[in-house]
């Protein structure tokens, strides 16, 4: 009966899209508003029809009804309540119709929100993106449907379809298969949806573009109201970057959290064009430059949030994510060159119109230092790009396939990323149109000489690595010169207004979020940034064997290896093998760990999952695996050790991000108020040329 | 990005490069996808072909034998590729002793093929390690992958007594999955 509710309802789903896309065009063709306002009800109805299907299946995924294919591919009856409903989006047709649930609901979202405001708009952005909305149901129906059922037929054969087969009866499974145990993680189960949330957040300042483009209303207004949106997918963006680093860190058990795999570089590609255009947008708005650039930015990381599911999921690229092999990809491809071709079309007859406000005045000017940074933004995508397709390429251009490997991306992004850093501390500094050399100098002076007194430190302390003294510094300049940007405001608060510091250093924050709250973004990444410099120059290994009571040391530590535990897990579900170990600095225990390895037998045949054991500070995580062990006795068991400087700073420099985040996304009163008073006297969208 | 006052009816260089950039790079996706998901067989004759088995693997059938895939018509076929350094191709070749061994007396033969850019000492240890003894041979010059179209390792195709290609697996088979199969095909 779910099964049938969930059918329904995805049809009808879909069918309500395709009317409010038809409806939404219709209406700017009749020039009537009431098929407009049709439309919106439309997508409203598309959305609560999703909801119900996906309610439908979160049901049958809790029931455990195994007379689906999905429920028995992606869960079983050893599975619990979180990992039942976390199978929602655990396989190929259940993530589909979670995608279409959060694409609906932000393009709902998005069509309330700027209704009043962006009227002229909504034909094209409910086109858009239920355009999408509707492409991705019709995978949904049409080729990966997650009700699916088993049926058997009199000579035994099991078919699988959604809809019953004549002369066939429905056949449940006894069992399911289960998730995978590598998915069985916390930084795993929710970061395919924050992935989604970054990826469908950046459909809707594409679709505000090609409104914008369409309408010929090319003033910042699509700018202006899909900042929030852009600033909020890029925060989810984020966010999936770094559980998905997590997950690797914490439980492939290699020692390391990025592999420049194609999976995570596809990931990666729209979160380096969708940070360029957060910065690129400021400019059009302040100066009134860069807007075909804006465009062309927000049409290739559109094209790249659809091309980097599309390639993970038809097994274009070969990755050590193991996504299932789809029959999707060939309708992806025909979507997003369709969709791209219409958006490439209506830039190319308002190309003339998108003329530029102003020139530059100076190149010691914020704005062209927005440029350079954008320039260094689309480098790093081309050669991520290239490194990423280079088998693709090489092998249709020479016949042999050439995987660029971590070496590639570090020599090639490394120096880009550190130009960025270099960047990030510059900027703040400068003024916009132009700023005289004289005050360059003075505000460059203290972030200067802090960092290379940060240098010399590092340099004292013993570190002579010269590309890691290089990248601290530059890095460190970074972040002394934010630092010193929410200093001068405190200090000309508490001269103007006798504000005390810290009061001070709060309103900074209260009177301009998005600067402030971005400054703060700046100073996680600068954290992040000492991390992954920390972490990657400064890794050191050692694989050794012990007996009972022997022990390994490496800088510093000394690792005792006291026993091992083995045995079935009390639900039979695997076999587990645990080592004890103690972990001694300078004489003293700080740390007992018990890296372990568990043996799933049973339906996976026999897969292997290495959970390694960490001890974590400030100044970096002593990571140990247990690689292999004898059978009998405590003789020989194998271990390597990882010692990850600095590695802890990326998780807290993340967190730092999405407070620095959310500060700056979070609503403001002032703005609004503003903004509806100018809609009243008929100001709004009127150019802002500072 | 440079933007200076256009003339009229001026065809935007910078603008078309991209559309024709963007064009290449779908066209070679669609190459690309073209060879991944209709190349490879999934139904139908399983194409025929010759291979020698490694003759210093003890204990290995055929050693130092060509067999041909012809050659066992009547039988059920697992052909799997694989190579040592290939991590999901380890727990699949226990998983294929496991299952040569259990069912080789009821027709059911496993042929495996080593990847082109494997063969040598790893390979070698890599058969020792898992005892290997269903037959095995070196895909000199990718002839079989390209044959069946392979885009990487460990794929595995199942063909059954009519010499058929009944399932496909383009990543690691699960054994439960494999017994079931089997299990169809008429093998208890």
């Amino acid at each position: 009966m779910l099964a049938e509710i969930g059918i329904v309802t995805e049809t009808l789903a879909l069918l309500a899209a395709v009317y409010a896309v038809v409806a939404a065009l219709w209406s700017v063709q009749k020039r009537e508003r009431r098929w407009l306002h049709s439309a919106r009800n439309a997508v409203a109805v598309s959305w609560l029809m999703i909801t119900a299907a996906l309610l439908a299946l979160l049901i049958e995924l809790i029931n455990a009804d195994f007379s689906l294919l999905y429920v028995y591919n992606t869960t079983d009856r050893a599975s619990d309540l979180a990992l039942r409903i976390t199978a929602l989006w655990g396989g190929q047709a259940g993530s589909l119709l979670f995608w279409s649930w959060i694409m609906g609901a932000f393009a709902l979202a998005a069509v309330l929100s700027n209704w009043d405001t962006d009227r002229r708009f909504m034909p094209y952005v409910i086109a858009v993106t239920i355009g999408t909305l509707a492409f991705f149901l019709s995978l949904t129906v049409f080729f990966e449907n997650p009700f699916d059922r088993f049926w058997q037929d009199p000579s035994g054969n099991v078919i699988v379809s959604a809809l019953q087969p004549p002369n066939t009866w429905p056949l449940a499974q006894r069992d399911g298969l289960g998730m995978n145990p590598l998915l069985r993680h916390p930084g795993m189960l929710i970061h395919p949806p924050t992935l989604y949330l970054g990826y469908v957040g950046l459909v809707i300042p594409f679709a505000f573009a090609v409104a914008a483009l369409a309408t010929g209303d090319l003033s910042p207004r699509w700018i202006r109201a899909t900042k929030t949106w852009a600033l909020i997918a890029w925060l989810f963006l984020s966010l999936g970057l770094l559980l998905g680093m997590r997950w690797a860190y914490d439980v492939l058990g290699w020692g390391g959290y990025w592999g420049w795999d194609p999976v995570e570089n596809s990931a990666l590609l729209p979160w380096l064009t969708g940070t360029a255009f957060l910065h690129s947008v400021l400019i059009q708005e302040k100066r009134g430059m860069l807007k075909k650039w804006n465009m062309v930015l927000i049409i290739i990381t559109y094209l790249l949030v659809v091309l980097g599911t599309f390639s993970t999921r038809s097994g274009i690229v070969s990755s050590v994510h193991s996504f299932a092999e789809s029959p999707i990809g060939g309708p992806m491809l025909v979507f997003l060159a369709v969709s791209v071709g219409i958006a490439l079309w209506l830039l190319f007859r308002r190309w003339d119109s998108l003329r530029s406000e102003a020139e530059l005045d100076s190149v010691f000017s914020r704005e062209a230092f927005f440029i350079i940074n954008n320039m260094l933004f689309a480098g790093l995508t081309i050669a991520t790009f290239w490194g990423t397709y280079a088998p693709i390429f090489s092998e249709l251009l020479t016949g042999e396939k050439i995987t660029m490997g971590p070496p590639y991306f570090e020599s090639v992004n490394g120096p880009l990323f550190g130009v960025l850093f270099l960047l990030m501390g510059l900027a703040p500094l400068l003024a916009w149109r132009r700023t005289s050399t004289r005050h360059l100098i003075r505000a460059l002076a203290i972030p200067t000489v802090l960092a290379l007194a940060l240098v010399v430190v590092i340099f004292i302390s013993g570190t002579r690595h010269p590309v890691a003294l290089l990248g601290f510094g530059v890095v460190g300049f970074a972040g002394f010169s934010t630092l010193a940007e929410y200093w001068k405001g405190a200090v000309a608060r508490h001269r103007s207004r006798g504000e005390p510091y810290l009061l001070g250093l709060l309103n900074l924050f209260k009177r301009n979020r998005h600067r402030y709250g971005g400054y703060l973004i700046h100073l996680g990444i600068v954290i992040i940034a000492f991390g992954i410099i920390g972490s990657s120059i400064f890794q050191e290994e050692t694989q050794q064997r012990l007996a009972a009571g022997e022990s390994l040391v490496i800088d510093g530590y000394e690792m005792v290896f006291e026993g091992l535990d083995q045995g079935m897990a009390p639900d039979g579900s695997k076999y587990v093998v645990q080592a004890r170990v103690s972990v001694y600095q300078n004489g003293q225990l700080v740390a007992r760990l018990n890296p372990r390895r568990d043996i799933f037998i049973n339906p996976h045949g026999a897969q292997d999952l290495t959970s390694p054991s960490v001890y974590s500070t400030v100044g970096g995580d002593f990571y140990v695996i247990l690689v292999s062990w004898e059978e009998i006795g405590d003789e020989g068991t194998t271990f390597k050790v990882y010692l990850n400087p600095l590695v802890g700073w990326i998780w807290w420099g993340g967190v730092i991000l999405v407070i620095g985040t959310l500060i700056a996304v979070w609503p403001d009163r002032r703005e609004s108020r503003i903004r509806s008073r100018a809609l009243a006297t008929g100001l709004a969208g009127s150019s802002e040329v500072a | 990005m440079s933007e200076e006052p256009a003339k009229k009816s001026r065809i935007p260089i910078g603008l078309v490069l991209l559309a024709v950039l963007i064009v290449a790079v779908l066209a070679v996706m669609a190459w690309r996808l073209s060879i991944v998901s209709q190349g490879r067989p999934t139904s139908g004759p399983a194409p025929d072909f010759s291979m020698t088995v490694f003759d210093d693997i003890e204990g290995m059938e055929y050693a130092g034998e060509t067999i041909t895939l012809s050659q066992f018509r009547g039988q059920i076929v697992i052909l799997n590729f694989w190579a040592s350094w290939c991590d999901p191709c380890r727990d699949e070749a226990e998983a294929l002793e496991n299952i040569w061994r259990l069912y080789r007396d009821q027709g059911l033969i496993v042929i495996g093929v080593d990847h082109a850019a494997d063969g040598g000492p790893a390979a070698r240890e890599y058969m020792l390690e898992f005892g290997i003894s269903y037959p095995n041979g070196l895909d000199m010059g990718s002839k079989i992958g390209d044959l069946y179209h392979i885009t990487g390792v460990p794929e595995t195709f199942v063909i059954d007594r009519d010499g058929n290609i009944v399932e496909v697996f383009v990543r690691p088979f699960r054994e439960s999955e494999m017994l079931d199969i089997l299990e169809r095909l008429g093998v208890e």
